[in-house]
C-alpha cells in the first residue's frame, strides 16, 4: 500500500463538494465581511488589527480549523471498517496519518486562499488598496507551512492522547494562547514584554504567521516534532480496536 | 495441556492433514474492558481450507477475526499463523492478511473503482476474477449509493484478491443478495489453493456448503476444531448433513465444554 494511493484517496474525500463546498462559501463570506469592516476601522491594534489584516486572521482561523478537522477525521476513521481493512491489507498506519495530514493541510490552504483573496478583492474594491492582495500572495508559503503545522499538531494530539483528550488538549494549547495574546494585543504591543508573547504563542502555530520570517524556523521545528510524534504513536491509535 | 511420561506434550491428534500441508493458527487471551472475551488457543488446520467459525452472538468470532488480523490493541505480535507446527511469529510468516469486516463501510466519497485502487487493485481485474459477484455494475457508483450488500461484495472481493495466505471474512454472506450468495459460495469453493480462508457464520447450511474445517467458539473458548466430516458424518447428504451439523454444534454449545465427546484439535497454546 503506497502513500500515494492513500493520499489520493484521502485528498479526494477532503475535496469532495460536500466536504469542501461549505467551507469555501464560509471562507469567502467571512473574507468579504472582514473586508467591508476593514475599510471602516482606523486603528491598527487589537481587534481592529485582526479586522484590518483579515487575511492573516483567516489564516489563523483556518489553522485552528485544521487542528480540529483532522482530530475529527481521525476520530471518525480510526475504528471504521475500511481503515481496518486497509491496515490488514498492509497499509502502514503512519502512512495513513501522513496522507491525512497532507490532505487536511491542503484543503485548509484552499479554504484560506478563497477567504483571503476574497478579503483582498473586496477590500480593494471598497477602496482599501492593494496591500491586502500583496500580503495574501506573499504570505502563501508561510501560511501553507503554518497549516501543515496545525494539521500535524492535530494528528499528534490525537495519536498521542487519543480522541477524547485530543480536543481539550488542542483548546488549551491552541486556543488559549491565541486569546491571551489577543487580550494583550488590545492593550497595545508594549503592554507585555515581547518575550512573554513569544513564549505564549510558541505552542500555537496559528499565531506564528502574524510575526516574521523567523517563525519559519519555529514552525518547521514545531511541525517536525508534531509529525514525529504523530507517526510514532499512530500504531496504537489507528485501526486498533 | 498435560505432559506425558516421555516428557512430550499430549495433544489431540491431527491425522487428517500432513505435516507439510498444515497451518498452525494461534492467538493469545484477549481482554476487552477488563473482561476476558477470547481465550488463547492454538489450532492446526489444513494448509488449503475454508475454516468456518461458529458460535452464538458474543462468542468471540469477530474478536478472533480482529485478533488474527492484528487489529486489536492486544494483537502484538499478530497472532501466529505458521506453515508448520513450530512456533513462528506470524509477523515474519506473512506481511498481511485479507480481511473483510462484518459491517463493510466503505469510504463514502469514493467510487468502487477508486476504493479498489486505494487497495492497489483494479476493479476490472476483480470483476474478471469473480464475474458472478457483478462488480461491473458498481464501478462508477459512489459508496454512499451502494447498498450494504453491494459494499460487502466489494469488500469481500478486495479481501480475496492478492496472495495473502490468510483471509478473514467476518459474516460475509449476511448482507449479500441471493445471487451474490451463490457466487460467493462458488468462489470460496474454488479459491482456497494454498491459503486458509476463515469465515464466521451463523448458518450451518453456509458452513456445510463451503467449509472443510470447523472451529466452534463458546464464551470465548475454542471448544472444537476439526474437519466438518467429523460433525456431519462421512456422507454429506444435503439437508440431513446440515441438520446433523446443526445438532452437533448445538450440543457443543449447550453442553459443558469438558463434557464434549467429540475429538477436537483445539487446545490452549
Amino acid at each position: 500500500m503506497t502513500l500515494a494511493l492513500l493520499f489520493r484517496g484521502l485528498l479526494r474525500r477532503e475535496l469532495a463538494p460536500s466536504a469542501l463546498g461549505g467551507m469555501l462559501v464560509t471562507a469567502a463570506a467571512a473574507g468579504a465581511a472582514l473586508a467591508l469592516l476593514s475599510v471602516r476601522v482606523d486603528s491598527g491594534q487589537g481587534i481592529t488589527q485582526l479586522i484590518r489584516e483579515g487575511d492573516r486572521t483567516l489564516a489563523g482561523v483556518f489553522a485552528i480549523t485544521a487542528v480540529f478537522r483532522i482530530i475529527g477525521r481521525l476520530s471518525d476513521d480510526a475504528d471504521r471498517a475500511w481503515p481496518l481493512q486497509l491496515v490488514a491489507a498492509g497499509a502502514a498506519r503512519p502512512a495513513y496519518v501522513t496522507a491525512l495530514t497532507i490532505a487536511t493541510a491542503l484543503t485548509a490552504l484552499i479554504s484560506y486562499t478563497a477567504g483571503a483573496w476574497t478579503f483582498a478583492g473586496v477590500a480593494a474594491a471598497a477602496g482599501g488598496g492593494q496591500a491586502a492582495l500583496v500580503r495574501a500572495v506573499a504570505a502563501l508559503p508561510l501560511v501553507a507551512l503554518m497549516l501543515f503545522c496545525a494539521a500535524t499538531f492535530g494528528a499528534a494530539a490525537f495519536c498521542a492522547v487519543g480522541g477524547a483528550a485530543a480536543r481539550p488538549l488542542a483548546v488549551v494549547v491552541i486556543i488559549l494562547p491565541w486569546i491571551l495574546v489577543a487580550i494583550f494585543a488590545v492593550g497595545g504591543d508594549d503592554a507585555l514584554p515581547f518575550i512573554v508573547v513569544r513564549i505564549a504563542s510558541l505552542p500555537a502555530p496559528p499565531l506564528a504567521v502574524s510575526a516574521s520570517v523567523h517563525d519559519v524556523g519555529t514552525m518547521m521545528i514545531y511541525a517536525g516534532v508534531s509529525f514525529a510524534c504523530a507517526v510514532t504513536t499512530a500504531e496504537r491509535r489507528i485501526a486498533r480496536l | 495441556m498435560r505432559s506425558n511420561d516421555r516428557g512430550t506434550t499430549d495433544r489431540p491428534p491431527v491425522t487428517e492433514v500432513t505435516p507439510l500441508d498444515r497451518r498452525r493458527i494461534a492467538w493469545p487471551d484477549v481482554r476487552r474492558g477488563g473482561r476476558l472475551v477470547l481465550r488463547g488457543h492454538e489450532v492446526v488446520v489444513p494448509g488449503s481450507a475454508v475454516v468456518g467459525i461458529m458460535g452464538v452472538n458474543g462468542a468471540g468470532k469477530s474478536t478472533l477475526m480482529l485478533q488474527l488480523a492484528g487489529l486489536l490493541r492486544s494483537a502484538r505480535p499478530r497472532a501466529g499463523v505458521a506453515a508448520d507446527a513450530a512456533t513462528v511469529d506470524s509477523t515474519t510468516a506473512f506481511g498481511h492478511v485479507g480481511f473483510a469486516p462484518q459491517h463493510a463501510a466503505l469510504p463514502a466519497w469514493l467510487t468502487a473503482t477508486e476504493i479498489a485502487r486505494m487497495f492497489g487493485l483494479d476493479i476490472s481485474d476483480l470483476h474478471r476474477q469473480h464475474p458472478a459477484m457483478r462488480l461491473d455494475e458498481l464501478v462508477d457508483t459512489p459508496a454512499t449509493k451502494l447498498s450494504v450488500g453491494q459494499q460487502q461484495a466489494v469488500s469481500v472481493a478486495i479481501a480475496l484478491a492478492g496472495d495473502a495466505p490468510l483471509v478473514l471474512l467476518d459474516e460475509p454472506f449476511a448482507p449479500l443478495d441471493f445471487r451474490r450468495r451463490i457466487a460467493l459460495t462458488e468462489i470460496l469453493r474454488q479459491h482456497v489453493a494454498g491459503r486458509v480462508i476463515m469465515i464466521s457464520t451463523q448458518s450451518a447450511a453456509e458452513l456445510s456448503a463451503v467449509c472443510s474445517w470447523v472451529l466452534v467458539l463458546r464464551e470465548g473458548r475454542c471448544v472444537f476444531s476439526g474437519p466438518i466430516a467429523a460433525l456431519t458424518g462421512p456422507a454429506s447428504d444435503g439437508e440431513r448433513a446440515v441438520q446433523r451439523l446443526e445438532k452437533r454444534i448445538m450440543d457443543m454449545l449447550d453442553s459443558d465444554v469438558s463434557g464434549s465427546r467429540i475429538p477436537s484439535a483445539c487446545h490452549p497454546p
